[in-house]
């Protein structure tokens, strides 16, 4: 009898009715309307200052009269053609980013979910890179190597989900271990053909484990954001059912969650989001991660709220370290993935210490 | 633990005593070989060391590779990089890893007498430790064009080869020289030349800048002062180059068409003077930089080289999908 008992009080919420989610004050977790208009507004607000700072500056300075009254002057080019498609690269990319690593935290219940860790980008990177070298050798499309990854980023999908299930039954931890060893097992790949292709190529592949959002067009954030907007609100929608997700499958269950329908459709919406997302950037590693752990701190766990604005969120933080990777060594260029990285490693590391003993809660 | 000491010398005399004559044998016949047996590793070695300097040469990189057949040491290879694809018949020799990345055991099981590398940091390790087991490596350098001849003269020392080395660098030169003659006073023009757009990694200092300006041209990615910079598409734009090379567009018949043509303001796109290049021989530093001069000079100011125009170049509009410089 006691053997249950443990299980379940181990999966129960925290027992504290002064705390919400997170060690949060209990009237943070309550969603109002007005709390979710006060903080999706003021997030909003937020990425729009964000993105004018990006289109305002760059590698080189323009003069903005000049570039919108003349069509013909370079000014227009750096700014049309190469600033403003970037900015809104760099939002949609974040957006996905961040909302499905906070779709995916929900769902396998572990703060280290993320499109990274379950081997999706990987995946898809490693599509990518397969079309590149094929391409090259027989003869393709140009448009081969983003349908690849995203091909791949499905099938790699497919397999985690396949092989994370235990009797039937989704095993969170077990997804996630799945999906670390394929993300490692899709990089080694990945460096397999590195090693063995011709030597100019190897640039390529770098630009894909690395990630950039170098000379993105229009018609590539468009497809990407479309894809995106038609994931993230399939993922708002279930929203409800990730909020009881992360309460443990036994808890969702009961409450009348559908637990591997619900699983297994958020599970394909992310895959989804994910392969659009890696198949124009590459892997750009940590804002899936960094992203929603700080938003949960702060605005606490519930998904109606969270998702939004780590949907906002991500994409402000990646339009800023797109900044940051054009501005700093200009006109040189670093790679943004480099610059995410250097910011989200040590602030993921100081989130985890400061919250102590107990971790960061999902 | 007798079999031990003899092996240890073995390894250690390498590569003066010859096996064979030195150990194995004179082991078992004991009292006739001291005397026989350094008299044949005397002879052994005399005739080698006169017949030419060295008899096996293996090469680390693709430039060394071209540089020892240009200047006749080509029989003499008995390894290569895996990267070294010219001249052909190199394809045929094995591979001893890249010059990132040499195989040791592959180099020692071809037993050189010869290793030649480049003086770069990222092989470092395995240069110490083919140097700790006593081969003879010589590190030359190709970042530069004094770099590249100097390295073609050492190469033609150390085979043996002094001679055709000269004849080659002064036909080199002279090749180079006729480039600059045909191009007294004509406009210098801004030149953009990138390994790929995807990413956007541009020529920067280095032997390919030098060659540029001896072409008349200024490279924009000279600014950085790194030589392979990663430019900004921005910075390219505001540059305005007359001139754009892609080496991606040049060697890779699959590049997708039209990147260029987003950004009609480079006056190069609006000119229609993107032009392809193929990476080999271009971005191989070596005894075919005065081909790649030509080529250059070819696609930079093709109004001088009309005629050589057709053979080497053709030309590029911005929205065919589109290669060029195939020699």
């Amino acid at each position: 009898m006691t053997e249950p008992a443990k299980v379940s009080a181990a999966r129960a919420p925290h027992p504290s009715s002064e705390e919400g989610w997170a060690g949060a004050p209990i009237e943070q977790a309550y969603l109002t309307r007005k709390r979710m208009a006060v903080v999706l507004g003021s997030l909003a607000v937020a990425l729009a200052a964000v993105c004018a700072l990006g289109v305002l500056f760059g590698s080189v300075k323009i003069d903005f009269v000049r570039a919108i009254a003349q069509p013909s002057s370079p000014d227009h080019a750096i700014l049309f053609a190469a600033r403003m498609p970037r900015v809104l690269m760099g939002a949609v990319v974040g957006a996905i980013l961040a909302a499905v690593g906070a779709a995916l935290q929900a769902l396998v219940r572990n703060p280290l979910a993320e499109g990274g860790t379950l081997g999706i980008s990987s995946g898809a990177a490693f599509g990518a890179i397969v079309a590149l070298v094929v391409s090259y050798r027989f003869g393709a499309g140009p448009a081969v190597v983003p349908i690849a990854g995203f091909a791949a980023a499905m099938i790699s999908t497919l397999a985690v989900y396949r092989l994370g299930q235990m009797h039937g039954r989704i095993e969170p931890f077990s997804l996630l271990l799945v999906g670390v060893i394929f993300n490692t097992f899709w990089s080694a790949l990945i460096l397999l053909i590195n090693s063995v292709v011709n030597l100019y190529q190897t640039r390529s592949i770098l630009f894909w484990l690395v990630g950039s959002l170098e000379a993105p067009t229009y018609r590539e954030v468009a497809l990407v954001g479309a894809l995106g907007a038609g994931g993230f609100l399939w993922l708002v929608w279930h929203a409800r059912d990730m909020n009881l997700l992360s309460l443990g499958d036994d808890p969702a269950r009961d409450l009348g969650v559908e637990v591997d329908t619900a699983r297994r459709s958020i599970f394909i919406a992310t895959s989804l989001m994910i392969g659009a997302a890696v198949s124009v950037s590459g892997m750009i590693g940590f804002v899936g991660l960094i992203v929603p752990h700080i938003l949960r701190l702060a605005f606490g766990a519930d998904h109606r709220l969270l998702l939004p604005a780590s949907l906002l969120t991500g994409a402000a933080f990646l339009v800023a370290a797109d900044l940051a990777a054009r501005v700093l060594i200009a006109p040189g260029e670093l790679p943004v993935g480099v610059i995410t990285a250097l910011c989200g490693g040590p602030f993921f590391i100081y989130l985890l210490r400061r919250e102590g003993h107990q971790g960061i809660a999902i | 633990m007798p079999g031990l000491p003899s092996r240890v010398r073995l390894l250690d005399s390498r590569p003066k005593i010859r096996p064979v004559w030195g150990v194995a044998r004179g082991r078992r016949l004991r009292l006739a070989t001291p005397a026989l047996g350094s008299i044949l590793a005397a002879l052994v070695w005399a005739a080698t060391s006169q017949a030419s300097p060295s008899e096996r040469i293996v090469s680390l990189t693709p430039s060394i590779t071209e540089t020892l057949f240009a200047v006749g040491a080509g029989p003499e290879v008995v390894g290569v990089s895996q990267y070294c694809d010219y001249p052909p018949q190199v394809l045929s020799l094995p591979k001893v890893g890249s010059f990132l990345t040499p195989n040791l055991e592959a180099i020692v099981g071809l037993r050189p007498e010869l290793i030649i590398g480049l003086e770069t940091a990222a092989n470092d390790r395995e240069i110490r430790a083919l140097q700790g087991m006593g081969y003879r490596v010589s590190l030359v350098d190709d970042d530069s064009l004094a770099g590249i001849q100097e390295g073609i003269g050492k190469i033609g020392v150390l085979t043996g080869h002094t001679n055709q080395a000269q004849q080659l660098l002064n036909s080199m030169r002279r090749r180079m020289r006729a480039v600059r003659n045909r191009l007294q006073g004509v406009p210098a023009r801004k030149v953009l030349m990138v390994v790929g757009h995807d990413p956007l990694v541009a020529v920067g200092v280095g032997y390919l800048n030098q060659l540029l300006q001896m072409a008349d041209c200024v490279n924009i990615g000279a600014g950085l002062d790194t030589q392979w910079p990663r430019l900004s598409l921005e910075y390219i734009i505001a540059a305005a180059p007359d001139v754009v090379l892609d080496g991606q567009m040049g060697t890779d018949p699959l590049t997708p068409s039209g990147f260029w043509s987003r950004y009609s303001s480079i006056p190069a796109v609006r000119n229609h003077r993107v032009f392809g290049y193929d990476q080999n021989p271009v971005l191989r530093p070596g005894p075919r930089a005065a081909q790649t001069l030509e080529i250059l000079a070819a696609l930079t100011h093709p109004e001088i080289f009309t005629s050589s125009v057709k053979r080497v170049v053709k030309p590029a509009t911005t929205d065919a999908a589109s290669r060029g410089a195939r020699p």
